[in-house]
C-alpha cells in the first residue's frame, strides 16, 4: 500500500520576486520621469498655444504610473493568487475543456476522417528565410560596397568582414535549397482515422505524396519528445529530447508520377504507457509525424506533422474542432 | 505568530484519477490574530531544466481563526497526468500559503499523484 503523503513546509526565497519588482519599478520610473521632465519642458519652452504639446508626454507619465502601481500591487500577491484573478476574471474556470494540450489545426480528410497540417508550411519557410537573408545580406552589402568602392578600406577589415560574408552565403544557399524544394516538392497529404489518439490505440494514417519525384528513400516516423526553454541571464535555450519513436514506412526506390501519387496506408500503435501531449511556454511533450524524403539529384526534405495523444476519456469529453478542406 | 499547518486529503489518499473530486482538510494548531489567513491552491507544477510552469486549478482564502480547520474540495481537471520523464516532471499538490502580504512566503504543501481515469493506461513513461 503506498504510504500516505506528509504536509511539507518550506519558505520561498523572497530575492527573485523582490528583485523582478524593483526592476519594473526602475523601468516604468524611467517612462514617469522622462514623461515628467518633456511635459513641463513643453509648458516653459513652448509659446501660447503650442503648450498644448506638454500633454502628449503625459501618456508616458500614466505608462509610468500605471506601471510602477501594477508593479507594486502584483508584489504584494501570491503567484497563486495572481493566477486565480487571472482566471475568475475570465469567468469560471474552464477546468475540463482549458486544459495545457497543444492548439492544432486539423482538417476534415477525403480518405481517413482527419486530415494534419504541417507545423511551419514550406511558403513560411521561404518566407522567414527570405527575410533573413535580405536582413543579413543588406546589412552586410553595405560594408562590402563601401569596401568595394572605398580606397582606403584596409585587408584587416576584409578579414573581420569575412565572417559575416561566409554566413551570408551559408543562409542564401539555404534559401535556395528551400526553394527548390518549394517548387518540385507538393506537401505531403497525411490523413489519420482519429486525432487525438488514446495511449494503447492503434490508428491508420494515410500518406500521400504527389508530384513528379524520384525517391532513393521515403520515411515517416512517429515520434514523442520533451521540449523545454530555459534561460540563463539575458540568453534562451531550448532543449530537446526524443523519448519514443517507430517508424511507420520506410520505402526505397519510390517513383511518384505526375497524376499518379503515392499512396501508402499504415499503422500507429501508440503505447499504452505514453504520456499525453503537453504544452506549457516553458515544457512540452510533442507528439509528431516525421516525413523524410530522399530525392536523386535534388536537395533532401523534412516535413513535420504535429498530432495529440491524450486518455480515451479526455478525447470523449472534449469536442474538437475540424476544419473543411476548400474545395 | 506563524500557525503550524497539516494538510489532510480525505481517506488519505495519495492518488486521484482526472476528473475526480479532491476534498480534504487544513488544520493549524494554534488560532492567528484576527487578521491571519491563508491561501489553499490546487496546482500542478513542472520540474527539471527548463523554467517553470504552474497551473492552478483551485484557489481561496480562509482565515486561521478559533476553528482551527478548514474543510476544502476541489475538482481537478483531465489534464495534466503526474508525469516523470527526463527534462521535465510534472507534479501535483495542495498547497497552503500563510503571513501575509508580500511576506506570504511561508507554504505548507502535500504532493499528491494524479492518474489517468479508471480503464485508461497509466501515463508514466
Amino acid at each position: 500500500m503506498a504510504e500516505t503523503p506528509k504536509t511539507v513546509r518550506e519558505v520561498e526565497p523572497a530575492a527573485a520576486r523582490g528583485c523582478a519588482t524593483g526592476c519594473a519599478v526602475l523601468f516604468f520610473g524611467v517612462f514617469l520621469v522622462m514623461g515628467a521632465a518633456f511635459s513641463i519642458g513643453a509648458l516653459f519652452v513652448m509659446p501660447g498655444a503650442a503648450k498644448l504639446a506638454a500633454l502628449f508626454p503625459l501618456i508616458f507619465v500614466a505608462i509610468g504610473l500605471g506601471g510602477i502601481w501594477a508593479s507594486l500591487r502584483t508584489n504584494m500577491l501570491s503567484p497563486e493568487k495572481m493566477q486565480a484573478i487571472g482566471f475568475r476574471r475570465g469567468g469560471a474556470p474552464q477546468l475540463q475543456t482549458n486544459l495545457p494540450i497543444p492548439k492544432l489545426r486539423t482538417y476534415m480528410g477525403r480518405d481517413l476522417p482527419v486530415r494534419l497540417s504541417m507545423d511551419t508550411s514550406q511558403k513560411g519557410h521561404v518566407a522567414v528565410l527570405l527575410a533573413v537573408t535580405l536582413f543579413w545580406n543588406g546589412i552586410v552589402g553595405v560594408f562590402v560596397g563601401i569596401g568595394l568602392f572605398s580606397s582606403d578600406f584596409d585587408s584587416i577589415l576584409w578579414l573581420i568582414l569575412s565572417p559575416f560574408i561566409l554566413v551570408g552565403l551559408v543562409i542564401f544557399a539555404l534559401l535556395v535549397r528551400q526553394v527548390l524544394i518549394v517548387l518540385r516538392v507538393p506537401d505531403t497529404l497525411i490523413e489519420m482515422t482519429d486525432e487525438p489518439v488514446a495511449p494503447g490505440e492503434s490508428v491508420r494514417i494515410m500518406i500521400t505524396q504527389a508530384g513528379n519525384l524520384n525517391f532513393d528513400n521515403l520515411k515517416v516516423e512517429a515520434v514523442c519528445e520533451e521540449k523545454i526553454t530555459y534561460r540563463r541571464g539575458t540568453d534562451t535555450y531550448h532543449e530537446d529530447r526524443k523519448i519514443w519513436s517507430a517508424t511507420v514506412l520506410n520505402s526505397d526506390r519510390v517513383e511518384v508520377l505526375s497524376g499518379r501519387p503515392f499512396k501508402q496506408t499504415v499503422e500507429l500503435d501508440v503505447p499504452a504507457d505514453a504520456m499525453h501531449s503537453f504544452h506549457a511556454s516553458n515544457n512540452e511533450i510533442v507528439w509528431k509525424l516525421v516525413v523524410k524524403g530522399v530525392l536523386s539529384r535534388w536537395p533532401d526534405f523534412e516535413f513535420i506533422y504535429p498530432f495529440r495523444v491524450v486518455p480515451i476519456e479526455v478525447r470523449e469529453r472534449v469536442s474538437w474542432k475540424r476544419e473543411s478542406l476548400s474545395p | 505568530m506563524e500557525a503550524g499547518i497539516t494538510i489532510t486529503l480525505e481517506g488519505g489518499r495519495g492518488e486521484y484519477a482526472a476528473g475526480d473530486a479532491l476534498k480534504g482538510t487544513v488544520a493549524w494548531d494554534s488560532p492567528g490574530s484576527s487578521e491571519d489567513s491563508a491561501e489553499l491552491s490546487v496546482l500542478w507544477y513542472t520540474e527539471g531544466k527548463g523554467d517553470q510552469n504552474t497551473g492552478v486549478v483551485h484557489f481561496e482564502e480562509f482565515a486561521l481563526d478559533d476553528r482551527r480547520k478548514h474543510p476544502f474540495s476541489a475538482e481537478l481537471p483531465l489534464l495534466p497526468l503526474t508525469y516523470h520523464g527526463h527534462l521535465l516532471k510534472i507534479h501535483w499538490l495542495v498547497r497552503v500559503r500563510t503571513g501575509s502580504g508580500r511576506n506570504r512566503n511561508v507554504r505548507f504543501q502535500l504532493p499528491f499523484v494524479m492518474r489517468a481515469p479508471a480503464g485508461t493506461a497509466s501515463e508514466s513513461t
